[in-house]
């Protein structure tokens, strides 16, 4: 071995340091044995089964009981999950780590760098995901728009949630969105939320006409929810008038039949009043 | 919402106590439901069981402080609109009520009913103009005395008995217009006594939709029958059921029986209902049981001795969406002929009818020549359901 003498001093101190991280971690980690990996195995297909179980019981569950329960259920799933994967985590660990005060310092530490270069997005949003539980911008059965997507969430999982879109998509998007995008909440763990139905009609039209029956189409139809507001509202265009007709179906999951048969009841009417639509294709986009 | 959970958990517990309570006093072997040729025979003296008189009355008295009122008050409320369950016939109520009181009322008013159908006119929009020409042809009937002097109050005489409401509208564009008419031409004809029954349910749904209760805001509920009534009620019927005296040794189960104020509380006070879980209570001794039972004479009693278990209500089945839209629509509109609630609800005719058909052999549903209605049996347990499947209820209102 080649070492000048200058050199010594650093060299003695490193392998001092090495000596100790060593010892460090022989401190931290807990003999190996076949037991021990039988046990983390047994416990990680325990827990698997358990949130398989709980997810497939709680989603029929959610399905079979009266409206008013099924968002209750569903909200439940992410939280029964996470104390389960709790659970694994915390038994693993005093499966196989010593754990002191000092241990736990180093071992964060350890973690700390292995994380923050080798799985940092995947920690981000695990990070993100546990705190969307609890400021809740999103939860299972919520009507959401994250990123162009728009439909209902589905699962919750660890690392994001899915949607499922009208047309059948499902969308899987990381809860790390939370961080920077905007999320838009259609119902908040409520079972109904606004469905906005446009009607476009010349400016001749007779609109007091129009709005009675749009109120009519509305109220007549099996879907709304008679408890909560329905508003008619209406802006002009270079090309005719746009009515916004706003109210709640009872249940959110029915909204495209809801928003169909309220067209089908105004259109059937208004076609019976000869109601004029626009003569023109509009010439600039439906938001100007 | 957590509420609403713990009451339906807590009424399902309590419904499953009951049954409990009742299959402990019923042995399977000992007891056996009536064969359905008797059970026919009982439904129907059941169904022509008048009404309690105690119960007409108080609806008489209802209606007769109310107009009193309007006759001798210059600024009185001139309707009064008679609120029941969708079960529970109201217009067959009001009339019943004011036929116990006839002789004493026709002296003192001149009772009207410009409509003549209890059900719904086969086109419901036409319902307007049907209104307006029965209020046209009665102004033309009566003499002409003169000028018109709304503050005179001896010519307040003519009380107008109206269809049920529910059977007034239809839930589909333009088939309210009947009600909103009647709404603004109520308060313009002071000279008239407007008596409306109508049920919850349609009450509810038209408060949301035109406001009815703003212009029509005397109301009054259908009394509810409670435990003593429905004994008295029911009781002497059952006398009338059977000579044979029970054995005494299943005296606990023997007619009459039972516990009147589970009777009354899981019927919600509503005789409809009350009648028929007080039917399904009814039992026979299994080796009294006859292997050719012979159909009763009128007024025959049975040639055996009855039992009775405690009441209880039957179990929904499995409903899918359809077939809540289809009870509530029921719920809404009463009695309705299935075109009339394909129209409502927005489906084909072939839709309603096969799902019609499904609840009426499940038994929820009830068919005759009018349409389509609720099983009053049913009633309670549908209330339930469809509230907490969050839909507007009549309890609601």
């Amino acid at each position: 071995m080649n070492i000048s003498l200058r050199a010594l001093p650093s060299f003695l101190i490193q392998t001092d340091t090495l000596r100790n991280t060593e010892d460090a971690v022989d401190n931290l980690l807990r003999d190996i044995s076949l037991g021990r990996l039988f046990k983390a195995a047994l416990s990680v297909l325990l827990a698997y089964l358990l949130v398989t179980a709980i997810q497939s019981l709680t989603n029929w569950l959610s399905e079979k009981v009266p409206r008013q329960f099924r968002l209750v259920i569903k909200q439940s799933i992410p939280f029964l999950k996470g104390l389960i994967l709790l659970g694994v985590i915390a038994y693993m660990v005093r499966l196989f780590l010593n754990v002191s005060q000092q241990n736990l310092l180093a071992l964060t530490g350890t973690l700390a760098v292995a994380l923050g270069f080798a799985f940092k997005d995947y920690v981000t949003s695990i990070i993100a995901g546990v705190v969307a539980l609890f400021e809740a911008p999103y939860r299972v059965g919520d009507r959401v728009t994250i990123s162009d997507h728009y439909g209902e969430v589905v699962s919750y999982g660890l690392r994001g949630i899915r949607l499922q879109t009208f047309d059948d998509d499902l969308v899987t998007i990381p809860h790390s969105v939370t961080w920077s995008d905007p999320i838009v909440n259609s119902n908040s763990g409520r079972l109904e939320a606004q469905v906005v139905t446009d009607v476009y009609v010349d400016h001749e039209a007779d609109l007091s006409a129009i709005t009675d029956i749009l109120y009519q189409a509305a109220y007549s139809s099996r879907f709304i929810q008679l408890k909560l507001p329905v508003k008619v509202v209406m802006r002009e265009t270079p090309w005719g008038t746009h009515l916004k007709l706003r109210a709640y179906p009872m249940d959110i999951r029915d909204e495209p039949a809801f928003r169909t048969d309220i067209l089908r009841r105004a259109k059937a009417a208004m076609a019976e009043q000869a109601i004029v639509y626009p003569r023109v294709k509009p010439m600039m986009g439906l938001d100007d | 919402m957590v509420g609403e959970l713990v009451k339906t958990i807590t009424s399902q517990l309590k419904s499953g106590l009951l049954r409990a309570r009742a299959a402990s006093k019923l042995s399977e072997d000992q007891f056996c439901v009536l064969p359905q040729v008797w059970d026919l025979a009982v439904r129907q003296r059941l169904q022509d069981l008048p009404l309690p008189n105690t119960y007409l009355i108080a609806v008489a008295e209802q209606v007769t402080e109310a107009v009193t009122t309007w006759q001798t008050t210059l600024d009185a409320p001139n309707s009064l609109v008679l609120l029941g369950t969708p079960v529970d016939d109201t217009g067959a109520v009001l009339t019943a009520a004011l036929e116990e009181r006839a002789p004493e009322l026709t002296q003192r008013w001149r009772i009207l009913r410009p409509l003549d159908w209890i059900t719904r006119p086969a086109d419901p929009l036409s319902i307007k103009g049907q209104l307006a020409k029965a209020l046209e042809q009665l102004k033309e009937s009566e003499e002409d005395d003169g000028e018109d002097d709304l503050d005179d109050l001896s010519r307040r005489l003519t009380v107008i008995v109206l269809p049920p409401l529910e059977q007034c509208f239809l839930r589909c564009i333009g088939g309210w217009q009947g009600v909103e008419w009647l709404r603004d031409t109520v308060g313009t004809q002071r000279d008239y006594f407007w008596l409306i029954p109508c049920n919850t349910w349609a009450w509810a749904f038209l408060n949301r939709v035109c406001q009815v209760e703003a212009y029509l805001n005397q109301i009054a509920d259908l009394p509810r029958l409670d435990s003593d009534s429905l004994s008295d009620w029911l009781t002497p019927f059952a006398e009338t059921l059977t000579n044979s005296p029970a054995d005494e040794d299943l005296s606990t189960s023997a007619l009459g029986n039972i516990s009147w104020s589970n009777l009354a509380e899981l019927s919600g006070g509503s005789p409809e209902v009350a009648r028929l879980l007080w039917l399904r209570s009814l039992r026979l001794q299994e080796t009294d049981r006859p292997a050719q039972p012979q159909p009763l004479e009128a007024g025959d009693a049975l040639p055996v001795p009855l039992y009775q278990v405690q009441p209880s209500l039957p179990s929904l089945p499995d409903l899918d969406a359809l077939d809540y839209y289809l009870v509530h629509a029921l719920m809404l509109h009463g009695i309705t002929l299935r075109s009339q609630l394909a129209l409502s609800l927005g489906q084909s005719e072939s839709i309603v009818h096969l799902c019609g058909q499904t609840l009426r052999q499940s038994g929820v549903l009830r068919l005759s020549r009018q349409g389509l209605s609720i099983q009053p049996i049913h009633y309670p347990r549908l209330t339930t359901e469809l509230d907490s499947n969050n839909f507007l209820t009549g309890d609601d209102r």
